[in-house]
């Protein structure tokens, strides 16, 4: 089987090694005996699968090198924010000393220059990391070169802008399989679509958070973002579903407190009321569907917003009212009551899986 | 399309994606600048003023472009700019439906519109400005001079011997006086470019008035405020950076000038830089 990418070589690496695990307590236990010729063959088969994988794709054989993996990730990410933070910082501190044509040189010319850095980085393949810090600084200074410019010809803000740099950051996300210039992608991506959707609903596109409703077009573009085919980059599906409930669930959570941050023209109460149906329905339709399609993601924040619409709900009705220990004491007690549930979820999912096998 | 596909494809496109950006910001610059000025004035340290404190992580500079409005409601003061003129009529003019907006404007967020805006410099609206000013001086220093010992009566005469001066010496002369949705329009109305700027903002419904039936709106903000200052500017002005608000806040006289232009994006640029 040929493998192409780095995702998939770590997912048949990490099955490997459950396999060589489990057979190892198989034998232990007498179910099953193979062969001398039978072992050495999967051996031998596995050992030269690895040692390709390792050379090609970098992949984490032990569960050592994982977690070394992770501190490595943790590292670039943090080298990642604090050389983008050292970038805006040293460009404002000089910005004043150059003249008009050095300026703009210097805003065209940085981006580019790190543009190119990454794809030499790219062609390296080995470092990885190094290349999506690249990556990560070039999208910086290409936020800066756009915005500076803005300042330097005092041009008027535009929401076009926040659409440039999306598509850079998307451009750059699926070119090195980046998760975090996905996500940022995602995030200019919504607040320029959010600023259309309230352009279009006849405000000015600045004033684009005053309506919450604006986010609902861009979650449902981004929920159907999510299925189109991502099997060779790492959880972009997952990302883009985890960004669509969240930027669908905080504005239904926003709505169902203040209603007259609705478009709707109807009673206040009427909308708060709405869109507390809608966020408990929703929140408890995901779970459901998470449980059943075994999108972990999609359960997730379906539980994590279920819970804060509850207690919100809660706070709304008794905070006043209540004695504090009173309020704690319900609070505690219906998160008793939600972990019931879904222990008696997971134990039917339990003998779901049971029958099937049987 | 083979291009999404590959990594180098992706490469390539942000490349293309990085320079054609530059490339309609700056074509986007220079058209502004190769035609004639749509406004052309030159203002002064009171209308452009220098900013609050220099920041020490940035030394870039632009100065800040100040206006005022003669309100409706004398009572919040000329910063809250909610001029007599940007009535019901003037918003119904402006595209704003007052009918419908009455009755939400007050509990929802309220609509704002992007329209043209005339700054007058130093014109009747400042000299209406600074006759109420001192109109309201005499009257407190008669009240003074009838009880020197109140503390009340004397404060108020401080306050108003204050904002006089302040109207003389250091406050902006730049006063929105009308708003529009067509530049040439305006500018067949005010037709000198060296007294009316015409300017790109926001204005935004604010209160209703239920007595008078009169609906109000507030100007919001300028599409740009703040003007960078070139290189070749910046140090013209090294030695005003520092005691700036202080001096303005006490009433001393302007001490630059400066050429602003408005190109025909009515984005602003500054043409030149004088100390008085």
């Amino acid at each position: 089987m040929e493998i192409e990418s780095g995702i998939t070589a770590q997912q048949r690496t990490d099955q490997i090694k459950s396999f060589q695990a489990e057979l190892q307590i198989l034998k232990d236990e007498n179910i099953i005996s193979l062969l001398q010729e039978q072992n050495k063959a999967i051996a031998k088969y596995h050992q030269e699968l690895l040692a390709n994988y390792s050379l090609k794709f970098d992949v984490d054989t032990s569960k050592n090198e994982k977690q070394l993996s992770l501190g490595m990730k943790i590292a670039s990410f943090l080298a990642a924010l604090a050389l983008a933070f050292s970038i805006f910082l040293l460009f404002f501190q000089f910005w004043g000393d150059y003249t008009q044509n050095t300026q703009i040189a210097i805003l065209i010319l940085a981006p580019s220059i790190l543009l190119g850095v990454t794809i030499y980085l790219r062609k390296q393949q080995k470092g990885d990391y190094y290349t999506k810090i690249s990556a990560l600084l070039a999208f910086v200074t290409f936020v800066l070169n756009i915005s500076m410019l803005g300042q330097i010809f005092n041009i008027a803000p535009s929401p076009n802008a926040l659409l440039v740099w999306s598509l850079f950051a998307f451009l750059l996300a699926y070119a090195l399989n980046a998760r975090l210039l996905l996500g940022v992608g995602i995030i200019f991506f919504s607040f320029f679509l959010s600023a259309k959707v309230g352009v279009w609903g006849g405000g000015y596109w600045i004033n684009f958070s005053e309506h919450p409703e604006n986010f609902f077009p861009v979650a449902a573009i981004l929920f159907l973002l999510s299925f189109v085919n991502h099997s060779k980059l790492s959880s972009f599906d997952i990302v883009y579903r985890y960004f669509s409930m969240l930027l669908f669930f905080l504005p239904v959570l926003i709505l169902s407190n203040n209603g007259l941050l609705s478009y709707a023209e109807m009673d206040r109460q009427f909308i708060q009321g709405f869109y507390q149906i809608v966020g408990f329905s929703v929140s408890a339709f995901a779970i459901y569907i998470g449980i059943n399609k075994g999108l972990s993601e999609l359960t997730n924040m379906g539980n994590v917003f279920f819970v804060i619409f509850l207690y919100t709900k809660f706070f709304n009705w008794w905070w006043d009212l209540m004695p504090k220990y009173i309020f704690f004491l319900i609070i505690g007690l219906s998160a008793v009551f939600i972990l019931m549930i879904l222990k008696r979820f997971k134990s039917k999912l339990l003998k779901n899986t049971h029958w099937g096998l049987s | 399309m083979k291009i999404f596909k590959s990594s180098w494809g992706l490469f390539v496109l942000a490349f293309i994606l990085l320079f054609c950006t530059n490339a309609v910001v700056l074509i986007g610059a220079y058209t502004n600048r190769a035609m004639e000025a749509t406004s052309q004035t030159v203002l002064t340290q009171r209308e452009l003023q220098l900013p609050y404190k220099n920041i020490r992580e940035n030394n870039g500079m632009s100065l800040r472009l100040v206006y005022r409005t003669l309100n409706a409601d004398t009572r919040k003061g000329s910063y809250h700019k909610i001029p007599a003129w940007l009535n019901t009529a003037k918003l119904n003019e402006l595209g704003f439906d007052t009918n419908r907006d009455l009755s939400t404007a007050r509990y929802k967020k309220p609509p704002t519109k992007e329209v043209f805006i005339v700054l007058e410099y130093d014109g009747e609206a400042y000299q209406k400005s600074l006759a109420l000013a001192k109109e309201n001086f005499v009257e407190k220093e008669v009240l003074f001079n009838a009880k020197k010992d109140d503390n009340k009566t004397k404060r108020e005469y401080e306050d108003a011997r204050g904002r006089l001066n302040r109207e003389q010496m250091s406050e902006s002369r730049l006063f929105a006086i009308d708003a529009g949705l067509e530049y040439e329009k305006l500018r067949q109305k005010y037709s000198d470019k060296s007294t009316y700027m015409i300017v790109k903002g926001l204005v935004r419904l604010v209160y209703q008035d239920k007595i008078e039936k009169e609906q109000y709106a507030s100007i919001q903000q300028l599409n740009i405020e703040n003007i960078y200052l070139p290189y070749k500017f910046k140090y013209v002005l090294k030695d005003i950076t520092t005691d700036n608000s202080l001096n303005n806040r006490l009433g001393s006289a302007p001490k630059y000038e400066v050429e602003i232009k408005y190109g025909i994006r009515y984005e602003p640029w500054i043409s030149s830089v004088e100390i008085i």
